[in-house]
Order: structure tokens, then sequence, then C-alpha cells
């Protein structure tokens, strides 16, 4: 049930939580976007404050010093957009800027906990460094090289930056009917199921079996059987006999998932 | 045909939703929305569901309700355990305790700061007073003509002894983005093994020698010009770079000597420190660009160029007196300030 990007958590009630950390594409993808919307919004600003008639440049040419309120304001505004957008999002919207909510992602203490608000000033005082050198590569390095894909300034703050995959309870239940409609029609391998071999399958199988059966009607046909065919052959390898040559290969992940169940239950 | 999947989730349909809209709630107004009864029925859920987490995992095998699960579970979780308070307390809290302790905890690191920061001054001051094409360090040739050139004859804008009264804001608004800019890019810096931050003390440090020099070397009845047009705002603007400084060489101490720790774990806790030292220094160098746009170009009718010098070493001994002594007392008996209220709410019902 865990795969390579899973990192686990148990909470004081010990409780399993488990987040999957995003890789390096949604990240500069994200990243890239929030650049996009903060170039975005100052030009909109200045614009506005042009539009109000504000002027934007020295009150008087002659005089070096002499600016307008609507100049100030714009100084302010445009820095907090540079130097705080990050941070507010951050610290406000549970780790999420408008970027990373957009990729699905948000920015989490390494035990899954919300950034707080130290860390959160970490991270993004350090962005400063990581930006400088993801102009020479670094950057990237650091994140290959470090486990659970940390810039400099995750590294120094403790957090790392997960996917937040929205599942609602309609997506779970749907799914449960779907596979109960599939399983309803499906020719039941019934009478070889009774008779199969028990075969013993680790937690992982299991956890490989359990989604194959949940996703295959989502999957391309091509994948669909080329999976089953992986699966069944890993599966078939299992019984030394040919009670289940017979069976075709998704029928053979059935029929392992079915006895397995019923051992269970 | 409905499998026993299928039935646990009609089952527990109504509740699961029930957890959802309470999340959703609670995740942008806080716990503090909840009524009581909110609470107690949060609590209970909230057990249920991490119960069923393992449910799905082990006994149901389903992997899309363990996501599910875990997405709920954890959200309520963090609400539950989650550290916050109020923002203006806490800045308050900050500012009278936790900035000048930090201060005091790392004193020995913005030391040697201060000392790289004192020598590049220096530094800066001879080599220009000895050749003058020392300068150069800093800006190239004509720049520095145009900046010898304006120190004779238009000082008044370079030390903004003499803006007009409505540009005052602007003024202010410049000077502290620019400091702040200035101080990220020093104490960020300082993860690249500390390089970044020397570099940014010791240029700033330069040239701040260099303009002195330029100024000084004006004639002695232009000095006490010059010094009252810098040391109001500068008693607090210097020593906040040091400290900018010095968040950055702490974590180039975490990277370079990590001592018992390793290297991840003491950047973390330098990180921390680093951190409280930066938001210190950008309260200081707000109050210390209020002061140069405001206080320092004051007509000298009202507030004369000595009175300056006097304002400016008040404000030096009253900012030492403050890094010294504020929350000294509070210090040893510092209550954790995570154990909120939500937290002890939750355990007690």
């Amino acid at each position: 049930m865990t795969n390579i990007d899973d990192i686990a958590v148990l909470t004081s009630e010990n409780v399993r939580l488990n987040y999957t950390l995003t890789g390096m594409g949604s990240r500069v993808t994200a990243f890239l976007a929030d650049s996009l919307i903060i170039t975005l919004l100052t030009t909109a600003i200045a614009f506005l404050f042009m539009a109000f008639g504000m002027n934007l440049s020295e009150v008087d040419p002659t005089n070096p010093g002499s600016f307008s309120l609507g100049f100030v304001i714009f100084i302010i505004a445009s820095f907090f957009l540079q130097w705080g957008y990050y941070f507010f999002f951050e610290w406000m919207n549970w780790g999420q800027t408008p970027g990373k909510h957009l990729l699905g992602i948000r920015v989490s203490m390494a035990d899954g906990a919300p950034v707080d608000l130290i860390a959160c000033g970490v991270r993004n005082l350090v962005r400063l460094v990581d930006l400088f050198l993801a102009f020479i590569g670094i950057t990237f390095f650091i994140m290959i090289f470090t486990p659970r894909y940390q810039r400099l300034g995750d590294l120094a703050a403790g957090t790392v930056v997960v996917k937040r995959r929205k599942l609602t309870f309609d997506d779970v239940l749907n799914a449960a009917r779907k596979t109960d409609r599939i399983a309803a029609s499906m020719p039941q391998p019934r009478e070889p199921v009774a008779g199969a071999p028990r075969i013993r399958i680790s937690d992982a199988e299991r956890a490989l079996v359990g989604r194959f059966i949940e996703r295959r009607n989502a999957l391309p046909a091509d994948v669909r059987i080329k999976l089953a065919r992986d699966l069944s052959a890993r599966l078939r390898s299992r019984v030394p006999g040919s009670e289940m040559s017979e069976l075709s290969d998704e029928d053979v992940i059935f029929a392992v998932w079915e006895n397995d169940s019923a051992s269970n239950t | 045909m409905e499998s026993e999947l299928t039935k646990f989730l009609q089952d527990r349909e109504t509740v699961y939703r029930h957890l959802e809209d309470l999340l959703k709630r609670a995740e942008h107004g806080g716990l503090k929305r909840f009524t009581r009864d909110d609470l107690v029925e949060f609590g209970h859920i909230y057990r249920l569901a991490a119960a069923d987490l393992a449910r799905a995992r082990y006994i149901l095998r389903s992997p899309l309700l363990a996501e599910y699960l875990n997405d709920l579970v954890g959200r309520a979780h963090h609400l539950i355990h989650r550290k916050r308070s109020n923002l203006v307390q806490g800045f308050a809290r900050f500012i009278r305790r936790d900035f000048p302790a930090t201060v005091r905890k790392e004193i020995r690191v913005i030391m040697v700061a201060l000392i790289i920061f004192t020598s590049s001054i220096l530094i800066g001051g001879f080599s220009y007073l000895i050749d003058p094409e020392w300068g150069q360090i800093v800006w190239d040739q004509p720049m520095l003509r145009t900046y010898e050139r304006a120190v004779e004859s238009e000082h008044e804008t370079l030390l903004a002894t003499a803006i007009e009264e409505e540009s005052m804001a602007a003024m202010s608004a410049f000077i502290i983005t620019n400091n702040i800019r200035a101080c990220i890019v020093a104490s960020a810096g300082g993860i690249l093994f500390g390089l970044g931050s020397l570099w940014a003390l010791s240029f700033n440090g330069f040239l701040l020698g260099v303009v002195g020099v330029m100024f000084l070397s004006r004639g002695p009845e232009h000095n006490i010009y010059f010094w009252s047009g810098i040391l109001p705002h500068g008693v607090l603007e210097l020593p906040a770079i040091c400290i900018a400084g010095a968040a950055g060489f702490l974590f180039a101490k975490a990277m370079l000597v990590p001592g018992r720790l390793s290297r991840g774990e003491s950047l973390r806790l330098a990180g921390k420190n680093a951190v409280k030292l930066l938001a210190g220094v950008f309260t200081l160098l707000v109050i210390a660009g209020l002061i140069e746009g405001f206080i320092t170009p004051m007509d000298t009718k009202y507030f004369p160029e000595g009175a300056k010098i006097v304002f400016s070493f008040i404000l030096l001994a009253g900012f030492v007196w403050y890094l010294w002594k504020a929350g000294w007392r509070e210090e040893e008996s510092m209550p954790e300030p995570w154990v909120d209220r939500t937290t002890t709410h939750l355990r007690l019902e």
C-alpha cells in the first residue's frame, strides 16, 4: 500500500497517515504559475493606479525624490507581492499558493502537519538562494539527491511538498458500485474459484490486485491487457500445478482476490 | 449484488459527509467556530474515521477508501493539533521577549558579523583615503566620479536631509523596501556556506566606508552635518544589517559544523533562530526607514543638527538596553506556546 514516494506518519492516536511526495515537474510548474500570477498582479496594480490618474514616477522631474502618495502605495504593494506572496499564501491557505492549488500540491511539515509560521518564513527566505542556484541547475540536483525531493529551503525549514488528491465520498462510492456491477456482469469464475488453491500473497501484492480491480475500467484497453497479463503471470507462478491455466488473465486475478477476501473475513 | 465495501460505504455515508462538512467549516474559520456539540461530535467522528482508515486498509482493503479517509483523518488531526496563535499577540510577544532573547542567545555570531562589517567600513574608508581608485571595487569609474561630484554639490539629496514634505512617505517606502531586500539577501545567502552573508556584509561595509570618507574629506566643518544626516537612522539600520548577516552565518555554521546533530537537523534549528532574527531585523528596518524618511530630513530650524545627534545616541542606548534586558525575566518561565485551548478542550471531553 505504500509506494516509493510515500511518507508515512504515525500520529499520537496511533493512526498511520500516508502522504505522497511531489516530484519536480509539478513543483516547477506550480512555481511558473505563481510567477505568472505575481507578474500579472503587479502589472494590474500599476495599470489600476494609472487608471485612477496617479503618477507612478516623479511628480516633478527636476526634483529627484518627489513622489506621489500613489507611488508609495505602489512600491509597498509590489514589494509585498514579490516577497510576501509565497509566505502569505502558504501560511494562510494550508500550504497552498494559487499555483500549488492549481497543481493539487501543498507544503507540509515533514510529519504531514500544516506548515507553521517559522518554517514558512525559513523556506521562503531560502527560496531566494534556491532560485539563484536553479539558474545554474544546482537546485535540481539537490532535489534529486535528497530522499524527499527537498530544496535547500525545505531542508532548512523541515518541510516537504506533498500531493493533495481530492477524492470525494462519491468517487469512492461510485468506484465501489462500479466494481460490484462489473463483478456481477462478469462470467463468474465460481467453479474454479472454489477449487482454486489458496495463494499466499503479500500486502503489496494485495494492494496491487485491489487497485487493479478498482481501476481496470479506467485503463486504456492495451494497458489493461498488459497489466492483467503481468499481474496474472506473477500470481500463476505461485501455483505449481496447472489448475488456473484455463482461466483468462483477469479471471485469475479475480480468483485470487475473491479467495483471499474469503479467507480473511 | 452488493459487496461488503459498498454496504460499508452506504452505512457510513452520513457520518463521513458530516465530517467533511465540519472540516470545511473549521478550515475556514478555525475550531473556534464550533459549538460545544460540534466539538464533541467532531471528536467522535474523528476517532471513528481513524478506526475506519485501518479497517479500509487491512480488512476492506480498498485503496481508494483508504486514500479518502487518509485525507479526512489527516485534516482533522492537523486541525486538532495545529499550533497557531493570534498574530497581533504573537508579534507583541515576539518583540517583547523572543527577539531580544534570540539576539542574546546568538550574540557571539552577531559579534562576528559586527566585526566583519566594521572592518569592511574601515578597509573601505582607508583604501579610498589612500587611493580613490579603490572605490572601483564598489562602483565603476564614471559612477565613482558622479558620486564624488554629487557629494561636493548636491549632498542634500544624497543624505536625504532636504526632502519635500510630501515625498517623505515615498522616501521611507523606498528605503524600507530596499533595506529589507538587502537584508534578505544577506541572511539567505548564508546558506551558501556563509559566502552570501560575507559578501553582503563586506560589500555594504566597504561602500559605507568609501562614501563616509568622501563626505568627511570635504572638511571638518561639514562633519556635524554628515553625522546628523546618518546617525538617527543609522543606529538602527547598521545593527540590523549585522544581525541579518549573523542570521546568514547561523545557516553557514549549521552546514559547516553541525556538531552532534545531522546536517539537516542542525540546519532546521539554525533556520528557526535565523528567521526570528530576521523578523526582528525587518521591524528595526521599518522603524529606521520611518526615521530616515521623516526625522532625519527635518529642517534644522525645528530639529538642529546637534539635537539630531543627541537623539541618535539616546536611541542607540535605548536599543542596546532593549536587546540586553527585554524579556529577561520571562525567559526562564516560558510556557510552550503551542499548548492551545482547542487541544485541551478535546482532551477533557
